[in-house]
């Protein structure tokens, strides 16, 4: 308010440019596109998981380009080693010492293919390292760039040789996003056009990470009201009264999602959350975060929020 | 006070101001107070009121700075010396506090310079408002009371409000809602409170201006009295009335006269106590006999600073208050300064002190021998040409009857033998003086009489057949002692005006100039328009309910209300109804901030949001839920898209209020308020 040249204050238009740019090679996802943009300025990890072939890697791809970020990707398999996130320490002969080979890990931006896929020790190295910010390699602690974000994307539906993440490590992504079919239109302009992936290159960088900076500032200016905030620990207090939930959301998911919910009013140039700002990003937000008393493999996570939205009122 | 503090002014800047429209309230509320004292204050004290406020005035409008130190100091004193000079011994009379408080309120607001000041002044209006009740009870009063309270708390009230919100009719609207409230409570109190004897007396100043009977009657006193239509007392009659011609409300017997004044004179006989149990009954009270038909009823007399009571001849009354004389002259121990009721049984017919001559008939025949010459010899003769002294008595009525006397309220005036000069030379005369002149004749001749005072009459009022009986009904009559018989009326002015008797003065009266002078903008002026005087009977019988079941309200009313309640009133009763009363009492106060402190857990915009949804819900489109506000308003208006006027600007309102400060506008708040109030859509 007393900023008129803050950044935040035309934020909008950034993120609807961005939008557009992402949007010409994920077509018809702008929602999506925006929850993945709201996720990465509350400076949160971001988890896509859909069938393959959904356009996870190209959404994090253009992302990534969008903000212009320098970005590495690891496609996880069964046999990678947390050496090949982190990097390693090899033996220089003509220095006669270690030297540290930084590994893929050391960007602005990893996008994390697959992440299900690899083995819990090398999942629990790119957690480790979500969480921290650092990297702790040979004893010696190193500090990531700074932004760090990390995109993964997880498939669903193939169990065999994989390694479904347990909920306390879910929850380190702020978000998880499903991608989910495109409409009819986007459908026949996917089919009229050759490669849309090709178009990658054309994405133009429209956000920086000053931007994400000053995003994370502003976040704690957003006014949070008694009766937004009575309205969120209602939705709270639901998940963990409710039976059909075998937990409730924990304090980290709700702050999280008050998170979100603020930047996604930053997003659209308010200073105020709106109730609709929470309801618009808490599917995302909450739905890795719960689980279905009739659903033990935790895998069915959709429509849990749904219920949420319908049953808790916002006055 | 220091000289260096007396020089300087006072300095503006760190006034209070006050609102302005709380001061127009607490301006209003002074001159009402002041109004309903104004007919009892020394006209200076009005005008220095007067002057304060308008001093007041000058000052908020600017044209005038608060007084300084040395000034305030000498008007104090002034003040102080002119009440002292006005009042003097009566400085502790309620007049004189009223007076004091009065003039404290409005110099108090030549000085109002913090909320305090204010708040003082406010209580003070409170305060000196209701010391009208000592004076006043009737329902102009209280009904002016209640207004008053009304305006002194929209006063109260707007000083609380922030300027910008109040509008006066809704801090009035307010102030009277308030009030309402308190009603319950006030009405549980009046009837539960104990009702406690006052433990002090207030010095009210004297008896001025009470009109009514006075303990002597000299020529032209009760044609005073018939200025007047003020209410002497008021009289229900529990089964049939007797005839309006045997309505003598007797009062004073008056068996002492001088010449020209008649007054009761001292007696030996001692008054028998007619309280329950009485410790010894005298032997004329045993022996006085009730005969015919008794007449049961209800008497509520205005306060006439006088110990005597009205009732029909002979009464039967039990009342610890009271005290009859030989002379049948009942009094009351003490004054009645207030509302006097008590219930009396009469038997028209009666034989009392008729046996043996005593020492009350020898007084009743003494006369002063030095002046009526004449009426003694008339009396002589007179009494010579009958054979009896009954037969006497009915000749002098007759000469009454058959000179040419005339009954009027303006006689001539009488000199040192006003009853020769009244038999003989201007023969026109008020009751008094027929009265007078009746029983001297009566005593000329041997016949023990004397007179009593009272009043003839009434008013009966069809719509709750009570009798009302005004000054102008006053009335004086003689009492003969025949042997054997006892003491009998004989009231001669039924003979030269049997008008008087059989409708009352005021159709006998009616022709009379000085008749009610005193009442020119009373409706009793007004009675020969039917639909005033319809008008006026029925304010009556109002007033009359309000004299005999609010005003009369009293310890013994109460126990029969516990009675019927409960049945017999014991103590333990008594203390478990007023502990129960209070207890919920409490428990009502306990629940009301409870449920005010459930309720405001919602913020008020939120509250009135959710009243607007109620309202639409109730229009068969309620919110759904987890339905925000913004989804709310996109849906009415694709269902309705012709309420989308309205309901956006509410919608736009709340979201404002509710989602963008925790401290949310007043003025936007209460136009939001307004908003949903007023909201009306048509489907």
């Amino acid at each position: 308010m007393n900023m008129p040249m803050s950044p935040v204050s035309n934020l909008q238009e950034k993120v609807e440019q961005a939008v557009a740019e992402v949007g010409k090679v994920v077509l018809g996802k702008d929602q999506q596109i925006r929850l993945a943009l709201c996720c990465l300025f509350s400076g949160g990890h971001l988890l896509m998981e859909d069938k393959p072939g959904m356009g996870k890697t190209t959404l994090s791809q253009a992302l990534a380009r969008t903000f212009g970020l320098q970005y590495s990707r690891i496609q996880f398999t069964s046999d990678l080693l947390p050496a090949d996130i982190l990097g390693v320490s090899i033996y220089d002969q003509n220095k006669a010492s270690f030297t540290f080979h930084k590994g893929p890990i050391f960007s602005n931006l990893v996008l994390a293919d697959e992440i299900n896929r690899t083995t819990p020790k090398t999942q629990s190295a790119l957690l480790e390292a979500m969480e921290e910010g650092k990297v702790s390699v040979d004893g010696n602690t190193r500090d990531l760039p700074h932004p760090f974000f990390v995109i993964a994307t997880q498939n669903p539906v193939s169990f065999s040789g994989t390694y479904p993440f347990p909920e306390s490590q879910l929850d380190r992504f702020l978000m998880r996003l499903n991608i989910g079919y495109p409409d009819p239109v986007a459908e026949r302009q996917l089919l009229l056009n050759h490669d849309q992936r090709a178009n990658l290159v054309n994405i133009k960088q429209t956000l920086s990470a000053d931007d994400v900076s000053a995003v994370q500032a502003a976040i704690s200016t957003v006014q949070a009201t008694d009766t937004l905030l009575d309205y969120v620990q209602r939705l709270v207090a639901y998940t963990r009264q409710d039976d059909k939930y075998s937990f409730g959301l924990s304090p980290r998911g709700a702050q999280a999602l008050m998170r979100c919910a603020r930047t996604w009013a930053l997003m659209h140039n308010r200073k105020h959350v709106l109730p609709e700002d929470v309801q618009t990003v808490l599917p995302s937000v909450v739905d890795h975060r719960l689980r279905s008393v009739a659903d033990t493999s935790g895998r069915n996570a959709e429509a849990y929020s749904q219920r949420l939205l319908t049953e808790v009122d916002v006055i | 006070m220091s000289k260096s503090k007396a020089a300087t002014p006072v300095i503006s800047g760190e006034n209070f101001q006050i609102p302005r429209i709380a001061f127009a309230w607490l301006l209003v509320s002074v001159v009402a107070v002041i109004i309903v004292h104004v007919s009892r204050l020394p006209i200076w004290l009005t005008a220095m009121c007067a002057l304060c406020v308008l001093g007041r005035v000058l000052i908020w409008q600017g044209r005038m700075s608060h007084p300084g130190n040395r000034i305030k100091l000498a008007v104090v004193v002034l003040m102080v010396v002119l009440i002292i000079i006005q009042f003097g011994r009566n400085v502790l009379s309620t007049d004189a506090t009223v007076g004091v408080l009065l003039i404290g309120i409005t110099l108090k607001l030549l000085e109002m310079h913090r909320k305090r000041d204010v708040l003082l002044v406010i209580y003070l209006c409170y305060f000196t408002l209701v010391a009208e009740f000592i004076y006043s009870q009737s329902i102009p009063i209280a009904f002016y009371t209640v207004v008053t309270v009304v305006i002194i708390t929209s006063a109260l009230i707007s000083l609380n409000q922030s300027p910008q919100a109040q509008r006066p009719w809704r801090t009035a609207k307010l102030a009277a809602i308030i009030l309402a409230q308190s009603v319950p409570l006030m009405a549980a109190c009046f009837l539960l409170f104990p009702r406690i004897s006052p433990l002090w007396s207030m010095p009210l100043q004297s008896k001025n201006g009470v009109t009514g009977l006075s303990d002597s009657m000299s020529p032209g006193d009760i044609g005073e009295l018939a200025r007047s239509a003020e209410v002497a007392f008021r009289v229900k009659f529990s089964g049939e009335a007797p005839d309006y011609s045997e309505l003598y409300w007797r009062a004073l017997t008056l068996d002492d006269f001088n010449g020209h004044q008649w007054r009761r004179g001292l007696t030996l006989d001692m008054p028998q106590f007619l309280g329950s149990n009485p410790a010894d009954t005298r032997p004329w009270f045993r022996d006085m006999e009730y005969k015919g038909r008794a007449v049961q009823y209800n008497v509520i007399l205005e306060p006439t600073y006088e110990n005597w009571i009205y009732t029909l001849a002979l009464p039967q009354i039990h009342d610890e208050r009271m005290l009859m004389g030989r002379d049948l002259q009942v009094n009351s121990i003490r004054r009645i300064t207030q509302r006097y009721t008590y219930d009396a049984r009469s038997t028209l017919d009666y034989r009392a002190d008729a046996d043996d001559e005593g020492l009350s008939q020898r007084r009743a025949r003494r006369l002063p021998s030095d002046s009526n010459q004449r009426s003694f010899e008339f009396s002589t003769q007179l009494r010579k040409t009958v054979p009896s002294d009954e037969a006497y008595v009915q000749a002098v009525l007759n000469h009454y009857r058959t000179e040419k006397f005339y009954y009027t309220l303006s006689p001539r005036k009488l000199g040192n033998n006003p009853v020769d000069e009244f038999l003989f030379d201007t023969r026109e005369g008020f009751c008094e003086h027929y009265a007078s002149s009746f029983t001297f004749l009566m005593r000329a001749a041997g016949i023990p009489a004397r007179v009593v005072t009272g009043y003839m009459g009434g008013e009966f009022n069809p719509y709750d057949s009570t009798l009302t009986v005004r000054q102008y009904d006053a009335h004086a009559w003689s009492e003969v002692w025949i042997a054997g018989k006892g003491w009998l009326r004989v009231d001669p002015t039924a003979a030269v005006a049997p008008q008087r008797i059989s409708q009352g003065s005021n159709i006998a009266l009616k022709q009379e100039k000085e008749f009610m002078n005193n009442e020119i903008f009373s409706l009793m002026r007004y009675r020969d328009s039917r639909l005033l005087n319809d008008l006026r009977l029925q304010l009556e019988m109002m007033d009359y309910a309000w004299n005999r079941f609010v005003l009369n309200y009293n310890q013994d009313m109460q126990f029969q209300l516990f009675n019927s309640l409960f049945g017999a009133v014991t103590r333990l009763k008594i203390v478990l109804s007023v502990l129960g009363f209070m207890l919920v009492v409490t428990l009502f106060v306990v629940l009301v901030i409870f449920r005010k402190s459930a309720q405001s857990k919602l913020p008020p915009a939120t509250r009135y949001y959710l009243d607007f949804c109620d309202y639409l819900a109730r229009l068969g489109f309620p919110r759904r839920i987890g339905e925000s506000p913004l989804q709310y308003l996109e849906r009415m208006s694709r269902q309705h898209p012709q309420w989308r006027p309205e309901i956006e600007p509410i919608t736009r309102d709340f979201i404002h209020l509710a989602y963008k400060t925790n401290k949310p506008d007043p003025f936007l708040l209460q136009s939001f308020q307004r908003r949903v109030r007023r909201v009306r859509l048509l489907s």
